[in-house]
């Protein structure tokens, strides 16, 4: 005569019997989950327009259009530039008018004694 | 009637390979139709990965882009829409991975109508989110898109017995995790 063992025994099922006998249920149900598993979500109008405005431009094109958003800058900073260096450089009829002396390595001798 | 549905079908295909061809040499309005014409293809796929509506139109763009990208790797004896399929498998790959690593706060999905049980559906949907990108990704192939790996292997690119281990791990992972107590039902 055979032993029951004790625990268990008599009981209507033990909880890892019941997890196994409920896995085919369980796997089906996962199945069906991912099958169902959807946004359902649907493009509106704007999205290839979008999508157009990320493409990458081509480095010619791209050169031009920065140049082109740039001239009005680069047009005043050159005008800026000009306006300042008639400014500061002398003119050319002071530069030729001026004759320090008909000897000019004894004018020069002359300027860096009295700079001493 | 089935005459006029194939005639329907080789015009589509030959606006779509003018449309390649166009966009090949940088036309991108003819690359935007070719968005218009494949756009909904990109959604319902990338819809297979992703809920909320951002993350399906964030991949979508990625394909495209990427697609505008590569577009002179495409080789026009395959199908664009085989070609385009892969590039937007492959963006959603590298998306499902990335949102791994980010970990971003867990959204509130939707409980799926078809499961009968309501507790059953959160349970499920708790344990897609224990399932690494690629046990997910393989396992919404197989049985959300209900590809053959043979399918699967052709769309990705990859070899069928990658596809096979592939899915044989994450079907033992999915197994494993519906033993864990705690996934029974109540």
């Amino acid at each position: 005569m055979k032993r029951e063992k004790k625990g268990n025994a008599g009981r209507p099922g033990r909880p890892s019997e019941d997890r196994r006998d409920g896995l085919p249920a369980r796997l089906e149900q996962a199945r069906l989950y991912f099958r169902g598993h959807h946004a359902g979500v649907e493009p509106d109008a704007g999205f290839a327009g979008r999508v157009a405005a990320r493409l990458d431009r081509p480095a010619a094109e791209i050169l031009g259009w920065a140049a082109w958003k740039l001239l009005p800058a680069t047009l005043a900073i050159a005008l800026v530039l000009a306006w300042f260096a008639l400014r500061v450089t002398p003119g050319t009829e002071s530069v030729t008018s001026v004759s320090p002396t008909e000897d000019p390595v004894g004018w020069i001798l002359n300027e860096t004694e009295a700079t001493r | 009637m089935l005459e006029m549905d194939l005639n329907a079908e080789v015009s589509v295909a030959r606006d779509e390979a003018a449309l390649v061809a166009e966009s090949v040499r940088g036309d991108r309005d003819a690359f935007a139709d070719l968005v218009r014409l494949n756009q909904r293809r990109v959604f319902r796929l990338a819809g297979r990965f992703f809920r909320r509506r951002e993350d399906v139109e964030d991949v979508s763009q990625e394909t495209f882009l990427t697609a505008w990208r590569r577009l002179s790797t495409y080789s026009s004896r395959a199908p664009f829409e085989h070609w385009l399929t892969r590039v937007c498998l492959n963006c959603c790959y590298a998306a499902l991975r990335k949102a791994r690593r980010e970990e971003p706060a867990p959204e509130r999905e939707p409980a799926d109508s078809r499961v009968s049980d309501p507790a059953v559906a959160l349970e499920v949907e708790r344990l897609l989110k224990n399932l690494s990108p690629q046990d997910r990704f393989i396992l919404l192939l197989l049985d959300g898109e209900g590809w053959s790996v043979a399918e699967i292997a052709e769309k990705l690119g990859w070899t069928r017995v990658n596809v096979k281990v592939r899915a044989h791990r994450a079907r033992r992972k999915l197994r494993g995790l519906l033993e864990q107590p705690g996934t029974e039902r109540s």
